[in-house]
């Protein structure tokens, strides 16, 4: 049984319906993610009597103490034991089955004998002279006017009785002699294996160079082009003498036949190598064109800089689709604004809406920034608030007000958009702020003077299994910013902020513990020593080009920081 | 000056395909499905999206249920059902329904606090071509009212005309129908199926959204000739 692959049907019993002796059951701990079920309790079903116990314990467990196979020899390809369920108390292997035969339909009532198949034998072997006899008067009269009509009428009704009786009996012969054979192979499984039946199947599928349970050639049905009926075994093993009692009882006593001939080829499978994504540029003819990477680089008072790259993803590259992310940054006084915003995909004219909501957002903080300016107290995480605030109510205003202006829905230019603003009090204080309506995150990262690190989320992220709406700026209401915008005041001796969509987010999540992964090589390769922001765009570009299975959306990044300080050393 | 970056698994697109593996189905029916998981599984290699997300593992029901664990469509094996011999009878849906129901409990990585984003929502396609003889209501009701790792799309295909299609409606959330089981039929079908893997995992990359896209039914693309829906 060791050496047994998984096959289809899996391996049972001789009536095919899964069962197997209890000594199989110590084969679960090497079960190799194969799980099997079976039916269940439940009234009115079919077969009940002939099905085993369906107490939850013989439902093999997958992976007792093991990780999951992959490649997943389990599965088809590989030799494996499969676990089945325990046969029902008091079965016996080895008992001739009861039930309906397929031929047929007849009920078996006894079991078949040796003598049962003489008789049955003989009788047709009888039947068949009567028929010869009545076939010989009818030739007879037919030639001798002289013998009466009656006469002649009697053989003609005798012809097909007799040929009736004969093939009956003939194939009530064939039929014991068959269930003999199969009672015969059952006992000889029994007294050959102990308590392990012998498989009585092939793997339905070997791989090539896959090790054959069976060293006798035998005929593999999934190899077969065309499928046929199943056929009488051309094995030595004739009216009830097996020549081995370990025989593999490979074939199907009878297969019903099937209405229409299979004119169907099978395909052979083989294993090919994943499609590597292409490059490819959009359409010439698209309008709305957006390069396929944007910058922006700024350097304000204090030597505070913000930097933002934005990248087309390797699935708008293959698919010969613009970018739609979106960045923005500015530098205002002391202050650093920086957006991004990335496009929903399903919707057409995403990379506009992702482009207008990040430009008017960061239009809306730089007025709001102009009015704060001769109000006193604006440092402040109140006036932060309001900063950020202004910048959603302009973006909002300018994305219904595109939409209008191209008629098409506001859903055709969903987009998210992503917030970050920073402001340096000074004595290791600063005033930092986010808001966010979609996916991806905005951060600040405090460095203390000890070098203690900390991570400050200024962000809600738009995910949860409960959550079922579409999360999308212009599908949140304006009522709901407040719970979407964060302002406060951290303390270290250094600082930087970061603003990313979903492209980057979702690489490093969770972000507590795996942002570091960027943050490292960003602040201590690319950004460490160059005095101006625009020197390092290229480097950070080049960072962000890496390659990850499954990472494929678009990656913006906006960075504030001090172009003085080494946060990463 | 490159990212180093964790071992963590990535997000998988997991698809269910429950195959009817019954005596009834033998000939014709079960090699156009033999091939029709090849195909599927070339088509998606061809695609780099779907090559590097869809996880496919297979459940198959004749007497009993038996399921292949979630695997990386690169590595998998299509399963290779004899044509002619050897199937057991019975059609065991509910044994069926219950691996897949435990399967996602067990083997789908739900979305994890705040920003920790699971796999995406299973696809579970279901041929059948005859009516279960277990005891299925249970399971059906189960993986109807999950919360968590919904499963939003199961299509339901019944072949032949013995299929029991008002049975798969209430298993399915989309219901079709093959009269006639052709070849052409078979292959067709499962060409949808596997540009209905593609257009979900596109549209699970392009939403990039987030799951919270997922908890609505990805749009298939329009059903083959030959495949008739059920409403």
């Amino acid at each position: 049984m060791s050496n047994q692959g998984p096959n289809y049907p899996p391996a049972g019993g001789p009536d095919g319906r899964g069962r197997q002796t209890p000594a199989n059951n110590n084969m679960a701990p090497t079960v190799q993610g194969m799980r099997v079920a079976g039916q269940q309790a439940g009234p009115g079903r079919r077969e009940r009597q002939a099905l085993p116990n369906r107490s939850p314990q013989w439902i093999a467990q997958p992976n007792q103490g093991a990780t999951p196979v992959y490649p997943p020899t389990a599965s088809y390809g590989q030799p494996q034991p499969i676990m089945l369920a325990p046969m029902q108390e008091g079965a016996s292997l080895a008992a001739p089955v009861r039930g309906s035969h397929a031929a047929t339909g007849f009920a078996v009532p006894m079991p078949a004998t040796e003598m049962n198949i003489l008789v049955a034998r003989v009788g047709a072997v009888i039947g068949a002279l009567t028929f010869a006899a009545s076939l010989l008067i009818v030739a007879l009269s037919m030639t001798h006017h002289s013998s009466g009509i009656l006469y002649t009428a009697g053989a003609f009704v005798f012809l097909p009785i007799t040929a009736l009786f004969s093939f009956v009996f003939w194939q009530t012969a064939q039929f014991a002699s068959e269930k003999q054979r199969q009672t015969i192979r059952q006992a000889g499984q029994q007294t050959a294996g102990g308590a392990a039946p012998q498989p009585n199947a092939q793997p339905a599928y070997a791989p090539p160079g896959a090790p054959q349970p069976q060293p006798r050639p035998v005929p593999q049905p999934a190899q077969q082009a065309t499928p046929q009926h199943a056929q009488p075994p051309q094995t030595p093993e004739v009216d009830g003498e097996p020549t081995s009692p370990q025989l593999s009882p490979e074939y199907a006593p009878y297969a019903p036949p099937i209405d229409e001939e299979p004119t169907i080829e099978a395909i052979p499978f083989k294993h090919l190598d994943p499609a590597q994504f292409e490059d490819h540029e959009p359409d010439q003819s698209e309008g709305d064109r957006v390069e396929h990477t944007a910058s922006v680089a700024e350097l304000g008072d204090g030597n505070w800089a913000v930097l933002g790259v934005s990248l087309r993803g390797l699935s708008h590259k293959h698919d010969a689709k613009f970018r739609e992310d979106a960045i923005a940054g500015v530098t205002v006084g002391g202050w650093q604004l920086g957006v991004v915003a990335d496009g929903g995909g399903a919707y057409h004219l995403s990379r506009v809406g992702s482009n207008v909501g990040a430009r008017a957002a960061l239009q809306g903080m730089r007025a709001k920034l102009r009015d704060l300016a001769r109000t006193p107290g604006a440092a402040s995480t109140e006036g932060m608030y309001t900063v950020l605030h202004a910048g959603y109510s302009q973006a909002y205003e300018a994305l219904a007000e595109e939409a209008k202006t191209r008629g098409v829905a506001p859903r055709d230019m969903y987009t998210t958009l992503l917030l970050v603003a920073h402001l340096d009090l000074g004595s290791g204080r600063h005033l930092v702020g986010g808001a966010q309506v979609g996916d991806g995150a905005v951060v600040a990262r405090t460095i203390a003077a000890d070098g203690q690190r900390n991570l400050t989320r200024l962000n809600t992220p738009d995910i949860g299994a409960a959550n079922n709406e579409t999360v999308f700026f212009q599908s949140v209401s304006p009522d709901d910013w407040q719970n979407r915008i964060f302002a406060q005041v951290v303390e270290g001796a250094q600082c930087y902020c970061l603003a990313m969509t979903d492209g980057i987010a979702d690489d490093f999540t969770p972000l507590e513990r795996e942002l570091v992964r960027l943050e490292e090589p960003l602040f201590r390769d690319v950004l460490a020593g160059k005095k101006s922001p625009r020197d390092a765009v290229p480097a950070v570009e080049s960072l962000l080009d890496y390659r990850r299975p499954g990472s494929f959306d678009d990656r913006s990044l906006v960075c504030i920081y001090n172009t003085r300080e080494r946060p990463w050393k | 000056m490159s990212i180093a970056f964790s071992q963590d698994a990535i997000r998988r697109l997991p698809v269910y395909l429950l195959l009817d593996t019954s005596s009834s189905m033998q000939g014709v029916k079960i090699v156009g499905v033999n091939n029709g998981v090849v195909l599927i599984c070339q088509e998606l290699m061809s695609d780099p999206r779907a090559a590097s997300t869809v996880h496919i593992s297979v459940i198959t029901f004749a007497d009993q249920a038996y399921q292949s664990p979630l695997t990386p469509i690169a590595q998998f094996v299509p399963p290779q059902f004899p044509a002619n011999s050897s199937m057991a009878p019975g059609t065991a849906l509910g044994g069926a329904l219950r691996l897949l129901n435990e399967s996602l409990d067990q083997d789908i990585i739900a979305n994890q606090g705040a920003d920790r984003k699971g796999d995406y929502k299973p696809l579970v396609f279901l041929l059948t071509d005859g009516e279960p003889s277990d005891h299925w209501q249970t399971e059906a009701q189960r993986l109807a009212t999950r919360t968590t790792n919904k499963v939003v799309n199961v299509i339901g295909l019944g072949i032949g005309p013995y299929a029991n299609t008002n049975i798969l409606r209430q298993v399915a959330t989309t219901t079709l129908l093959m009269q006639d089981v052709t070849p052409a039929n078979i292959k067709a079908f499962f060409t949808w199926v596997s540009g209905s893997i593609m257009t979900a995992s596109h549209a699970a990359m392009a939403y990039g959204q987030g799951v919270t896209q997922q908890q609505t039914q990805v749009a298939l693309p329009p059903v083959p000739g030959g495949v008739l829906p059920q409403s």
